[in-house]
């Protein structure tokens, strides 16, 4: 029986991040997906991306440093009160109200066979101004027949394995993206503006309604990677009309030995689902490895 | 394709069977076993009984490697394997037209 179904276990918060950061490398590669064992092994460039001014998780080392970011984390200790934003004047990432219309969010995640989902509810959302999606990354050894899945990887040291890496449902994700230009989201929204460029013909792995996101998956292609791991963040969408969005709480999950025994992350034993207060920096790094462009 | 509950738990009997005695299956054994996969992912809720548990065993561990090589299935959205040329998934979202639609869980 290969069916682990787990309550969730809160883990949030820098300590749960501290265990993982370590060091990150992104390695480029010329081989494209889905095209055959890569022949050539990719050449390796260590990225050095800036830190990121919401998550300020770059490399590993430092604390998120907005409020907003932490305000995620701590929603009961909110930064001083001030006034919230008009649409038209986006209130600054320091400025989150002590009455601020984002809840902390309740994450549920469950696994069973090969099926993950899970649901958040961020209640109130008001801040949110177009609701809220996921965005859903992934890390796998190389695949049992040496096909590249993704266009970059990255290890995990001190793990000696590289892993191909992307944001499904992302640009550079096997299956194409789901929405146009720099929205790396994973669930569909049919009814989101058309700005967002939903490509309709992707579907919609789960559901987003209100303040509640519930991504899905059944990620068949784990049967081919020793090691498939997903981390799943939740993304409040136009934070205060501000155009950016804010990432929220993520969930870790994924499989060992080629789909059949529930491992969270490559640095622990955990079968997971592990809810996160906050996503990893090795979420952040493959994300601003497809869309270094995007606003968050 | 609707299906009760009865009738999906004989044919996953049926195909554990035939995952474990077929060494050569061919594209319609291979499309058959994944929609019958596909249902029970959609249905997680199956998969406490042990002949689901039986047949979800056996074709993660024996089929879904094999469908790449025999089916030209490609890794796409949610991880998932597609063959544009069959227009089959499995996995990934779990759509309707490549599972069964089980008439008992979905009234209850």
């Amino acid at each position: 029986m290969v069916t682990a179904t787990r309550a969730v276990a809160s883990r949030s918060g820098p300590d749960a991040d501290a265990a993982l950061h370590a060091a990150p490398t992104r390695q480029a590669s010329a081989h494209k997906p889905n095209q055959g064992p890569r022949k050539v092994p990719p050449s390796r460039v260590q990225a050095s991306a800036p830190a990121h001014p919401r998550c300020g998780c770059e490399g590993g080392a430092a604390r998120p440093s907005s409020s907003a970011w932490r305000y995620y984390q701590a929603p009961s200790a909110p930064a001083a009160p001030s006034a919230p934003a008009a649409p038209s004047a986006p209130a600054a990432p320091s400025a989150v109200p002590a009455a601020s219309g984002v809840g902390a969010g309740a994450v549920t995640a469950s696994l069973s066979g090969l099926t993950f989902s899970a649901s958040g509810d961020f209640s109130p959302c008001a801040d949110c101004v177009d609701g809220f999606e996921a965005i859903q990354v992934f890390w796998g050894t190389q695949r049992t027949d040496g096909v590249q899945v993704g266009q970059f990887q990255r290890a995990f040291p001190p793990l000696a394995a590289t892993y191909d890496s992307f944001v499904d449902g992302g640009r550079d994700s096997p299956g194409g993206a789901t929405y146009s230009g720099e929205h790396p989201y994973y669930i569909g929204r049919p009814d989101l503006p058309a700005s967002y460029g939903y490509n309709s013909s992707m579907g919609s792995a789960g559901s987003a309604s209100g303040c509640v996101v519930s991504p899905s998956d059944a990620p068949a292609a784990a049967a081919l990677h020793q090691e498939a791991y997903f981390e799943t963040a939740f993304v409040c969408l136009n934070f205060r009309g501000s155009g950016e969005d804010e990432i929220t709480k993520s969930v870790q999950w994924g499989f060992d030995q080629l789909g059949t025994v529930p491992k969270a992350h490559p640095r622990t034993t955990d079968p997971g689902p592990i809810v996160r207060g906050s996503p990893s920096a090795e979420f952040g790094d493959t994300l601003r490895a497809d869309y270094p462009a995007y606003p968050f | 394709m609707d299906i009760t509950r009865a009738d999906l738990l004989a044919a996953l009997e049926r195909a554990a069977t035939g995952i474990e005695e077929t060494t050569l299956p061919d594209q319609e054994d291979l499309l058959g076993w994944a929609r019958l996969w596909n249902t029970i992912s959609f249905y997680p809720e199956l998969q406490k009984s042990e002949e689901v548990a039986r047949f979800h065993q056996l074709f993660v561990s024996r089929i879904l490697p094999q469908l790449p090589a025999k089916l030209g299935m490609q890794t796409s959205r949610g991880m998932s394997l597609h063959s544009p040329e069959l227009d089959f998934t499995v996995g990934g979202l779990l759509e309707e037209r490549y599972r069964y639609r089980v008439r008992d869980l979905e009234d209850s």
